[in-house]
């Protein structure tokens, strides 16, 4: 096991590589000078000289890729030229929201998602397998940014059920930081929903129609036990790994609705770093959530090889 | 073929020759046939009339502010109401459509050809270029493409083109990887010994007889992936990325209406719905050439 869990993390740590060198380079190819894009419009020449040796642009792109991971990595990104603020404290801010709104959508991901999958595969073409493929088609058209604004029109302008915008730290004041949470996860999450109901339903389908299956229905079982003691545990393995491929598709979707929430996250915080070209905000945003993503990725690998013996052996 | 044979083949109209010869023909018919496609299809025409035919459709100017009123609610006059400068949101949202329509299809085009050449080429020549190829496909594919758009119009700025660059930009990866897996299972069928055998140059067969033959499953892809420049199309503009303010585009039309949905709930429903359809319609179509282009399906 520990060969594996070693292996995947190897195999991981090249594509983390690219990927910052990727994002390293972002601002390399912006077209102008990085001194002076980051300095802002209304800088003094001392400014961009100062800027120019302290992101060591007179190096070789090599070393300065180094001394940039270097940086990340103790924590200093650098002053964002837009607020006057160190990036790292506006990070600081803006992590918890998105955090909690992604954790917030996992949670009504699951919820909604992996019951249907079950309900609809252990009885093809009944009504709950209707149900789900009518979900599924709603969920494709309508996307999470489409459905929160609706939600938001009928449950906080029309009912005033929920408030319009903010968020409210979880730690801080738990039941008000989920009243603001419950409409931008349900909307970030009915979409991820349906595809993991859509992926459960396949597996559970093909489980039931297994000898093992039949086996303990000829011995007895109540079919609650044959479905929960043995189909379900035999159709886990490929679902948890498509609950962790999912990581990538929340965040995207966190980072949309936000704006329709008008939560102060990541997202947020990103898109206006982007319309007021505020580099280093942007590639600190960058370097997080594709890092999330590449971990996530690699969390499924491993799960796979916890939950499947085979997978290690391999 | 024997003459009874020969008789009924006769009897065929163009439309039945033409499915019975042409994988192109049998997949189309097989489109239409499929409830799915037919309503894809409808939903399309619809849009796609609607989107071109714009400036003749939309009786009202989407940028003059020329209406009688702000917030007027939908009538026979403005179907879709009017917004919070009296424009017309019929006429917005079919221009928004227009440019929608125009950058997916432009992007995603641009994305498939590149895409697609270097796949075949990946696949037909082997070694080292695959390698390299292939290895650059797979660090493309691991950013999620909203997140890789998001880093493209850093580079080069918010705006509409710069959407469509982006969008290209992801598509090239996912076609390249298809086209080569095409390109492996075709390469070593007999037909493309036999054009070997006779002279063709390498070009000649990948373009005029491998092409066609994985033809079916790259028009899926590209369903599928138009449905996807769609939706970030429509999501970065939403997230105030894309526009170039007069203009109308859908995600942007939803994310102003964000702001008025206590006065004009029709701001956001009727660009959305009709967004909606839009998504639908692409969806659906994907699907149905993935049935009809099934060999299984097909057999029947």
């Amino acid at each position: 096991m520990l060969a594996y869990v070693l292996a995947r993390v190897l195999q991981a740590i090249p594509v983390l590589v690219l990927a910052s060198i990727g994002v390293f380079l972002m601002l390399r190819l912006v077209p102008g000078d990085p001194a002076e894009l980051l300095a802002g419009q209304d800088a003094t020449d001392e400014d961009v000289a100062r800027i120019r040796t302290q992101l060591g642009l007179n190096d070789s792109l090599p070393e300065q890729y180094i001394g940039w991971l270097a940086d990340i990595f103790q924590g200093e990104l650098g002053v964002s030229f837009a607020r006057g603020q160190p990036v790292s404290r506006m990070l600081r801010t803006a992590i918890p929201p998105t955090l909690e709104l992604t954790i917030a959508s996992y949670v009504v991901a699951i919820v909604i998602g992996i019951p249907l999958g079950i309900l609809g595969g252990i009885r093809p073409r009944s009504g709950w397998d209707w149900t789900l493929s009518g979900y599924t088609l709603i969920t494709i058209g309508i996307p999470g940014f489409v459905f929160g604004i609706i939600m938001l029109w009928v449950f906080s302008v029309r009912l005033d059920w929920f408030p319009t915008f903010g968020a409210v730290s979880f730690i801080d004041d738990p039941a008000r930081s989920l009243h603001h949470l419950a409409l931008p996860a349900i909307a970030t999450g009915a979409g991820v929903a349906a595809v993991l109901a859509r992926y459960t339903r396949t597996t559970i389908a093909e489980v039931m129609g297994n000898d093992f299956v039949r086996t303990a229905r000829a011995k007895g079982l109540a079919e609650s036990r044959v479905v929960v003691r043995h189909a379900l545990r035999n159709s886990m393995i490929p679902v948890v790994t498509v609950m962790a491929l999912q990581v990538g598709g929340l965040l995207g979707g966190a980072v949309i609705v936000e704006q329709v929430f008008t939560r102060p996250g990541l997202g947020r915080l990103m898109v206006n770093a982007i319309q007021a070209r505020d580099y280093l905000v942007v590639q600190s945003t960058l370097i997080i959530l594709v890092s999330v993503f590449i971990t996530a990725n690699l969390a499924a690998d491993i799960a796979y090889g916890f939950l499947d013996p085979r997978v290690r052996g391999r | 073929m024997t003459a009874a044979d020969q008789g009924v083949e006769l009897q065929l109209s163009w439309w039945g020759r033409k499915t019975r010869e042409s994988l192109f023909f049998s997949t189309i018919n097989g489109i239409i046939h499929n409830p799915q496609g037919a309503i894809a299809i409808v939903g399309l025409l619809l849009l796609v009339v609607g989107a071109v035919g714009a400036p003749v459709i939309a009786i009202h100017d989407p940028i003059a502010q020329d209406a009688s009123g702000r917030f007027l609610s939908p009538s026979t006059e403005h179907w879709f109401g009017t917004d919070e400068l009296r424009r017309d949101l019929f006429a917005r949202t079919l221009f928004g459509l227009r440019a929608s329509f125009a950058v997916s299809l432009i992007s995603v085009a641009v994305g498939t050809v590149i895409g697609v050449t270097i796949g075949f080429l990946a696949g037909f020549l082997g070694g080292l270029a695959e390698t390299a190829a292939m290895r650059l496909v797979d660090a493309l594919l691991a950013f999620p493409g909203l997140l890789a758009a998001l880093a493209i119009l850093t580079i080069l700025g918010p705006g509409i083109r710069n959407i469509g660059i982006a969008i290209a930009f992801f598509t090239i990866p996912a076609f390249a990887r298809l086209a080569r897996a095409q390109m492996l299972a075709e390469k070593n069928k007999d037909y493309v010994l036999a054009s070997q055998s006779l002279g063709a140059s390498p070009l000649r067969i990948i373009f005029r007889h491998i092409a066609i033959n994985a033809f079916p499953p790259l028009l899926t892809q590209m369903a599928l992936l138009m449905a996807v420049a769609v939706l970030i199309t429509a999501a970065l503009s939403f997230l105030g990325l894309g526009d170039n303010p007069p203009a109308p585009s859908l995600g942007g039309l939803l994310n102003v209406s964000r702001q008025y949905l206590r006065e004009a709930w029709w701001y956001a429903v009727c660009p959305g719905a009709v967004f909606a359809l839009l998504l639908f319609s692409l969806n659906l179509l994907s699907d149905a050439i993935n049935e009809a282009s099934s060999p299984y399906q097909r057999r029947r």
